[in-house]
């Protein structure tokens, strides 16, 4: 082995070792970079349901917690009708791990949303009752929500039903 | 068996009710706290007195017990308050409440004693004008008999003034509620009103003084400085019942035969008024009378002119027909011991002040005694004579004088 083929693989060498290095330290920059701060454990429930009364345009208004949203869509996609929602009262509550749970008198669901920005966004769709809700109430039963109708008894996470009829 | 299938349906019964006792919606529940909590804060409001306190103060021990199971989610929803404070709450308000009725019982309690001290006064000052008019209507007065009288006025003026004093005070006691607007004032609070002010026969008392304070005037003949307080008493009680006496008159609105007596306190202010105005003329004709001046009535400042400008021009019509003697005294009577030791010094400015008199009538009648004066005891001209002889005198010892200065100058000239 000669000087020259020496000194050409002593200086690839030290190269492809200064190429590692700048790749493993940009990874490491890129990864710490996409991973979003966490403040946990965070809890989101509500101690008692909401009742709303729906107004003439559709929006229902919870003071308490300053939500104001429309829930003509809501109402549409239950029955398919663009005008059920007039004098109807929603029933709201948010469970433990911030998603909202909504329903009403004679809707067969109870729809699961989240939150997103300006809107909250369908996560989920229980159905309970295939000849609708007559009288429906939640209660806080956390980890889950409690959906009261006249005697019956659900208990309720975001992905469905998790106990049956009491 | 029968017993057995009994207990069975009771047992039912119980499975049933516990577990729609268990199937309750927590907000329905929290609805009907807030429902009985509101109804029990509004009964604290409308309590009428000490036992419907001492009720809603069970029902909010019943309350409690009813909901304490249901501390947790009470504390949670009723934000921003809690179980407790919510309870505290109800507490201070109802020990407020209870308060107003303690110090509303004071105050009856007061009240009650004033009522009792103005019918013991209301007694006396009865005793007082009818001793006063036996000595009143006693043709000859002597001087012990004159001053038991005076004696009699002095307390009868004491006690009406503190009787007056005890309505105010009671006045006071009744109607705190009239001290604000009465338009905004309640049915409910009308009605109270009302029902004080009737308990404590307040009209009747009112009515009572007023009436008393026009017998006082009309039995008694008072100086011009009494007359002065008795007109400023007279005015607090016009404050008084203008204050109350319009709100009265809105709360008894629909007292029919009741308004009436509101109408008569009004008149019993004008007769008043009218005993006010009218006393200081009789006191002033009284005057005249207890000096044997006998003059026609007069009940106001024309009337008073006129009769004591005719009775002078009568004098002095007069003046000849009696003798002198007696024209003189009937003048030095008449200016010296009343007119200017009484009316003019002591009335006139009662009289002007409260534009019972112009100034110019009394300018009128003092002009009328100053020629009364002349024609009785007209000027001496003897001093006017004395000052004509004396100048008469020395105007002669002025002319000697001069004559005798000038003879020795014609001397001279003859020598020269």
């Amino acid at each position: 082995m000669d000087f020259l083929s020496l000194h050409s693989r002593f200086y690839y060498g030290e190269k492809m070792k200064h190429i590692k290095l700048f790749l493993i330290f940009t990874s490491i920059t890129l990864l710490a970079a996409c991973s979003s701060l966490l403040l946990e454990p965070a809890q989101f429930s509500w101690p008692i349901e909401s009742v709303l009364k729906v107004d003439k345009d559709g929006f229902v208004n919870e003071e308490r917690h300053s939500i104001n949203f429309n829930t003509k869509a809501l109402f549409f996609e239950e029955t398919q009708d663009s005008l059920s929602f007039a004098g109807k009262t929603l029933h709201l509550i948010r469970n433990n791990e911030g998603y909202y749970f909504m329903t009403s008198t004679d809707f067969k669901n109870v729809y699961v949303f989240s939150v997103e920005k300006n809107a909250f966004s369908l996560q989920n769709t229980i159905l309970v009752n295939e000849t609708g809700l007559s009288n429906p109430a939640f209660n806080q039963r956390s980890p889950y929500i409690e959906l009261l109708d006249d005697a019956k008894t659900y208990k309720l996470t975001f992905e469905g039903i998790q106990e049956g009829v009491k | 068996m029968k017993r057995l299938l009994i207990n069975n349906v009771l047992l039912m019964m119980f499975l049933l009710t516990s577990t729609m006792l268990f199937a309750q919606s927590d907000y329905e529940m929290v609805q009907s706290f807030k429902e009985r909590y509101q109804k029990l804060s509004d009964g604290i409001k409308l309590a009428t007195n000490l036992e419907d306190l001492d009720n809603l103060s069970l029902e909010i021990d019943n309350l409690k017990r009813d909901f304490s199971a249901k501390r947790g989610i009470l504390d949670e929803s009723l934000y921003p308050e809690n179980f407790n404070s919510a309870f505290e709450n109800l507490g201070s308000s109802l020990d407020l409440r209870r308060e107003d009725f303690t110090s509303i019982t004071v105050l009856q309690t007061e009240v009650t004693t004033l009522k009792s001290e103005v019918d013991l006064l209301n007694r006396r000052n009865n005793e007082l004008i009818n001793q006063i008019t036996v000595i009143e209507s006693q043709r000859k007065k002597d001087a012990a008999t004159i001053e038991k009288l005076e004696k009699l006025v002095a307390d009868l003026r004491t006690t009406i003034l503190k009787r007056d004093q005890l309505i105010f005070s009671i006045v006071d006691s009744l109607t705190p509620k009239l001290a604000g607007d009465v338009s905004t004032m309640t049915q409910q609070d009308k009605e109270q009103v009302y029902s004080q002010v009737e308990k404590n026969n307040l009209l009747a008392v009112v009515k009572k003084s007023l009436r008393d304070n026009s017998r006082f005037l009309e039995v008694t003949s008072l100086k011009a400085s009494d007359l002065d307080a008795v007109k400023n008493e007279q005015q607090n009680f016009v404050t008084m019942w203008r204050k109350i006496g319009p709100k009265l008159v809105d709360v008894y609105a629909t007292k029919g035969d009741k308004s009436a007596e509101l109408k008569d306190i009004d008149n019993l202010f004008n007769v008043w008024s009218n005993r006010i105005r009218k006393e200081a003329w009789e006191s002033i004709n009284e005057e005249f009378s207890l000096n044997n001046i006998n003059l026609q009535n007069f009940n106001n400042g024309d009337d008073f002119t006129n009769v004591l400008s005719q009775y002078i021009a009568d004098e002095i019509k007069n003046y000849g027909v009696k003798s002198k003697e007696d024209s003189e005294n009937a003048y030095t009577l008449f200016a010296d011991s009343v007119w200017f030791k009484t009316i003019s010094s002591e009335w006139m400015p009662y009289l002007i002040d409260n534009k019972l008199l112009a100034t110019e009538q009394k300018d009128a009648i003092e002009k009328k005694i100053s020629e009364w004066k002349s024609v009785v005891s007209p000027q001496s001209l003897t001093w006017l004579y004395a000052v004509a002889g004396l100048a008469i005198v020395f105007i002669i010892g002025l002319v000697i004088l001069l004559r005798k200065k000038k003879t020795p100058t014609d001397t001279t000239q003859v020598q020269s």
